[in-house]
C-alpha cells in the first residue's frame, strides 16, 4: 500500500514548469546602423520599421498616448520583452488522510524585463539627434539572482555616426 | 496421430502470464501520464487578419469613416500629426503558446507581437498615409523556452 501512495504522491506533484515570453523579437533584428544621427529623419524611421508598438499587452487596452505617437518630433522607443518562469507544483502530505495527497501548492518565480530596447530621439525638425540601445539579461529565477543580470548600454549623438 | 503435452504445468505459465500483464499495466499505467501530451494556444489581440485588412485602405480614396468596417473595430486613439492632420491609431497582435507536458517536467514558450498602424488623414477624412508595423507576422510555433540569452 505504500508503493501506491508513493505512486499516487508523484502522479500529484507534476514537477516543474518552465516557460518563456517574448514580446516583439523582431525588434532584436532592427538593424540600428540604418539609423545616422544628424541625417535619418523620424519619417524614415517608421515608414521602414513602422511605428513603435506597447510593448505588453496590457497597454493595448489603454487610449493611445499621444506622445508616443507624435509625428513630428520626440522620442520612440522600440522594445522587445522577456518573461522567464520556473514554477513547481508540490503536494503538501495530510495527516491522517488515508493516501498523502494535498491539493496542489504552487511556487512560481518570474523575471519579466524589457529585454531589448531602442531609443531613437529626434530634434526639433525630425532628425535623428541621439540613438541608445540597451540590452537587459532575463535571469532563470530562482536559480539565478538579478542581481547577477548584465545590462549593456550603447549611445550616440555624433552626427554622422551610427550604432552597430 | 500423437500428442504432445508441455513440461510446465499449465498454473506456473498462468502466473507468468498474469504477471506480464500486470508489468505492462503498470508502466502503460505511468507512461501515459508521464506524457502529457501538448497543448497549443493562440491569442489574436484586436484585430484578425490585419495585414489584409490593412491591404484594403488605399491611401488618397479611403476615408477615415470606413476604417471601422475594413477593421472591424474602432481605433485605439485618434492623436493629431502636426500641422493639420489627424492619424488614427489601431493596435493589433498575435500571440501563439505551445505547452510539452510531461509529468516531472513542463516546457512553454509564447511568442507574442504587438504591432501598431497609423492612419494618417487630412483635414478632409481622407488617409493619406499608411504606416504599420509587422511584429505579429508570421510568429514561430516553439516549446523550447532556453537559449537566446
Amino acid at each position: 500500500m505504500r508503493w501506491l501512495a508513493g505512486l499516487l504522491l508523484a502522479l500529484a506533484c507534476s514537477g516543474c514548469i518552465y516557460s518563456k515570453t517574448v514580446t516583439n523579437a523582431h525588434v532584436r533584428d532592427l538593424d540600428s546602423s540604418r539609423i545616422v544621427v544628424g541625417e535619418t529623419t523620424l519619417l524614415d524611421v517608421i515608414t521602414t520599421w513602422g511605428p513603435p508598438a506597447p510593448s505588453d499587452t496590457l497597454a493595448l487596452l489603454q487610449p493611445a498616448d499621444p506622445k508616443e505617437f507624435q509625428l513630428s518630433s520626440g522620442t520612440l522607443r522600440y522594445v522587445s520583452r522577456e518573461m522567464r518562469c520556473t514554477s513547481f507544483l508540490a503536494a503538501a502530505p495530510i495527516e491522517g488522510a488515508p493516501v498523502p495527497v494535498a491539493p496542489l501548492i504552487p511556487f512560481r518565480w518570474c523575471d519579466d524585463q524589457p529585454s531589448y530596447v531602442l531609443v531613437i530621439e529626434f530634434d526639433d525638425a525630425g532628425v535623428v539627434e541621439r540613438v541608445s540601445k540597451g540590452t537587459t539579461q532575463v535571469v532563470w529565477r530562482p536559480w539565478s539572482s538579478g542581481d547577477e543580470r548584465k545590462v549593456r548600454v550603447q549611445t550616440t549623438s555624433v552626427p554622422g555616426v551610427s550604432l552597430p | 496421430m500423437s500428442t504432445r503435452f508441455s513440461t510446465r504445468t499449465p498454473t506456473r505459465m498462468s502466473i507468468r502470464g498474469v504477471r506480464a500483464a500486470l508489468v505492462g499495466l503498470i508502466g502503460t499505467a505511468l507512461l501515459v501520464p508521464a506524457f502529457t501530451g501538448c497543448s497549443m494556444q493562440r491569442h489574436r489581440i484586436n484585430v484578425e487578419n490585419p495585414y489584409t485588412r490593412i491591404s484594403r485602405v488605399r491611401p488618397g480614396e479611403t476615408r477615415v469613416e470606413e476604417l471601422t468596417a475594413i477593421l472591424g473595430t474602432a481605433p485605439s486613439g485618434i492623436v493629431p500629426v502636426p500641422p493639420d492632420k489627424e492619424g488614427y491609431v489601431y493596435s493589433y497582435g498575435d500571440s501563439k503558446t505551445w505547452m510539452l507536458g510531461m509529468i516531472f517536467l513542463n516546457f512553454q514558450k509564447t511568442n507574442t507581437g504587438i504591432d501598431t498602424a497609423i492612419f494618417v488623414a487630412d483635414r478632409n477624412g481622407v488617409v493619406q498615409e499608411v504606416i504599420h508595423g509587422t511584429n505579429s507576422k508570421d510568429l514561430p510555433w516553439q516549446f523550447w523556452p532556453f537559449g537566446g540569452e
